[in-house]
């Protein structure tokens, strides 16, 4: 009953003083829409990069050297660290044992291999990989040859065949489709056997290498020419039935335990853990930032308690009267947080509509998708609650401290 | 002991050492139900003071008061906020409404603090303005309102939660004859249905309503004098009404000046109450006016 009374004495006194009322919940407003709109941008991103992952075809796996994850033990990843990578590598036997096991319709390892493709004299290209691969790269990596054909696994020709991405056509020969053009590295001569589609535009997360600086030459040749052809540095699996990914992934995981008697240097990473990996990323980024934009939540709350300060004694002589005709300290206690209260959560209110308005505003002018999750929106709701709470307690003890003679003073 | 209120060697102290200010002195005082009693006194005399401690606002600093023959002398302020909300209604000279809300909501106040719900409220809000006569006033906010108008909204108040004493201090401090003759009305209509009534005022005319003039100088009570309804007690013509005559002829400008005021009180005494003048020209008898 006594909200009620509060809530209807708060709203009329905020009602009478409206533009004041407004100046105040504006830095409200603004708090609570830099934190919602920078954590629906960071849930966006996360959306678009899980979306992506999703455009790059089926379930993949990827093996890599060195324990680069931590995870808890419902699986979870809990960190990343692709550091733990140096040093490492995989074997002719992981890959091997891996071949063998059941469910797997392609593993395709990865080895780099040193050196910097020239064409002539004046055209090299130092930023291209040239990495030595075997299977169905295609498959494995969702891409179609778009120029000419994928390797094929016949060592009868003495020339060796390579499959570029795209940047590397344009780059090194300034052409759509060098097919049958020749370059070397090192003092290898190579043939352009065909090129790859444009790979998907990662530009938002680079959850995959960017193959289209990339050229692919044979792992078997590779191996026979250099010395360290086993080198492997990742190994792509594509399990037969999707769905059975995660059994797969398991099966995977036990080989390498078992060849390495039990000691984890290794990485099994479902597509999903990618996602993962980078959402996580992803959240420590939005947490920060949207820390910061916490500040002006902090100032908004600063500039309520200073208002209500105001009100409370511009209000002296009304305090005086109402404690005359028998409000108690913590009746008027009550009436003055209630007031803080509906300001900030007022403000609150606005502030997530606004959001609204600011998500529809960056999807319509800007590439980014912002998500606003609904829990967000409820917990700025309550932070907005907790904030007139908190600024709003002091003033309102002032006001029930005051004495009620000394205060009717202030009536003239 | 029909005494509703007792005061029994109430100080009350202001500052300490040096600056100790004696506000109230050892005052002793007995009300009994239903009693309309003029305070009266200089200004710094303590009336306002004395009025605080029995309208529970402030705390004696020495001394004990019973209020309907409870000790209310060391109450804490929760338990003396509820008995101002409950037993004892305040009309100040300033009226004191709240400007944001209309009549009937600033009536209504005193119960909104008893949690009752709207509806109610205002129901019994509109009761009360009805006693006093403003029952077409119910949405008029106080700047709408009259002078008189405004202190009968605040008496309106002061009566909503039906309580035993009304504290009014001053009342028609701020208003013209004739709107301080309705609330005088009215406070007196009061009186007969029951209510104690209590009422600072610095004018002797309004002593006619009450059944007992107290006195006030330099903090302690100097007279208590009980009288009828209808008559200004003898104190009170003593201490401000002035004979025509005064000796003070040295200072002829400034007595002149002074002698000025008083009669000029007997003058519009004279033009308001026609069968007064007859009974003032008879110096013999105090007739009791019907």
């Amino acid at each position: 009953m006594m909200l009620k009374n509060n809530l209807r004495m708060a709203l009329g006194s905020l009602r009478s003083s409206r533009g004041r009322s407004f100046l105040t919940m504006l830095g409200i407003i603004v708090g609570i829409v830099s934190v919602v709109t920078i954590v629906s941008v960071g849930e966006g991103v996360k959306r678009s990069i899980a979306g992506e992952a999703d455009s790059l075809g089926a379930e993949t796996i990827t093996v890599l050297p060195g324990n680069q994850v931590e995870r808890d033990e419902t699986g979870t990843i809990t960190s990343y660290n692709p550091l733990q990578s140096v040093g490492y590598s995989l074997t002719e036997t992981d890959l091997a044992e891996i071949k063998k096991l059941d469910g797997i319709s392609e593993v395709v390892p990865f080895v780099r291999v040193s050196g910097i493709p020239q064409l002539d004299e004046q055209t090299q290209m130092p930023s291209a990989d040239v990495l030595a691969v075997s299977g169905d790269v295609p498959q494995v990596l969702n891409q179609e040859v778009r120029f000419g054909t994928w390797l094929e696994e016949d060592t009868s020709s003495s020339r060796r065949f390579v499959v570029i991405g795209s940047n590397v056509a344009a780059e090194l020969f300034d052409e759509l489709a060098p097919i049958g053009r020749s370059f070397h590295v090192n003092d290898q001569s190579f043939t352009v056997r065909g090129v790859f589609t444009d790979f998907p535009d990662t530009s938002i997360a680079p959850i995959a290498p960017d193959y289209d600086d990339a050229i692919f030459v044979s792992y078997e040749e590779n191996k026979q020419v250099s010395s360290n052809g086993q080198n492997i540095y990742q190994i792509i699996v594509s399990p037969e039935d999707p769905s059975e990914s995660a059994a797969v992934t398991e099966r995977i995981h036990m080989t390498l335990l078992n060849l390495r008697r039990g000691s984890i240097d290794f990485t099994v990473l479902q597509r999903s853990d990618t996602v993962e990996v980078y959402g996580d990323i992803l959240d420590s980024l939005t947490v920060g930032i949207a820390a910061i934009a916490g500040i002006s939540l902090f100032v908004a709350g600063v500039g309520i308690m200073n208002i209500m300060f105001v009100s409370v004694s511009e209000r002296t002589g009304e305090i005086g009267v109402r404690k005359a005709i028998g409000a108690t300290n913590t009746q008027i206690l009550g009436q003055f947080i209630t007031e803080a209260i509906v300001l900030s959560l007022l403000g609150g209110i606005f502030g997530v509509l606004a959001s609204l308005l600011a998500n529809y505003f960056l999807r319509l002018l800007t590439p980014i998708e912002p998500v606003i999750l609904p829990e967000v929106m409820i917990l700025a709701t309550i932070t907005a609650f907790a904030v007139g709470v908190l600024f709003g307690t002091a003033p309102a003890i002032k006001a029930a401290r005051k004495d009620p003679i000394e205060s009717l003073r202030y009536r003239l | 002991m029909n005494n509703i209120i007792q005061l029994q060697d109430v100080s009350k102290l202001y500052g300490f050492g040096d600056a100790t200010t004696v506000a109230v002195e050892d005052v002793s005082l007995q009300v009994r139900k239903g009693e309309f009693i003029a305070v009266m006194g200089p200004s710094g005399s303590g009336k306002s003071t004395l009025m605080n401690l029995i309208g529970l606002l402030d705390r004696p600093t020495e001394g004990m008061y019973m209020l309907q023959g409870r000790k209310v002398s060391r109450l804490s302020a929760w338990r003396r906020a509820r008995y101002r909300r409950d037993c004892i209604g305040f009309v100040f000279q300033s009226f004191n409404l709240l400007a944001t809300m209309t009549s009937l909501e600033n009536v209504a106040l005193p119960l909104a603090y008893k949690g009752m719900t709207q509806t109610r409220r205002l129901k019994q809000a509109g009761n009360a303005l009805e006693r006093v006569g403003l029952a077409d006033r119910e949405y008029y906010y106080p700047n709408q309102l009259s002078g008189g108008q405004m202190q009968r909204v605040a008496i309106a108040r002061a009566l909503v939660n039906n309580p035993e004493i009304i504290i009014a201090d001053e009342p028609t401090g701020n208003l013209d004859s004739a709107s301080s003759r309705v609330v005088l009305e009215l406070l007196s209509d009061l009186h007969k249905s029951g209510h104690t009534i209590l009422m600072v005022t610095h004018n002797p005319e309004l002593t006619r309503y009450a059944t007992r003039v107290v006195f006030m100088h330099d903090g302690t009570i100097v007279a208590d004098q009980s009288s009828s309804i209808g008559t200004v007690p003898d104190i009170a013509k003593k201490m401000y009404l002035k004979p025509k005559k005064t000796e003070e002829d040295d200072l002829e400008g400034v007595s002149a000046l002074m002698d000025a005021v008083p009669q000029k009180d007997e003058k519009s005494a004279k033009k308001t109450k026609k069968p007064k003048k007859k009974s003032k020209s008879s110096k013999k008898s105090r007739s009791k006016k019907s």
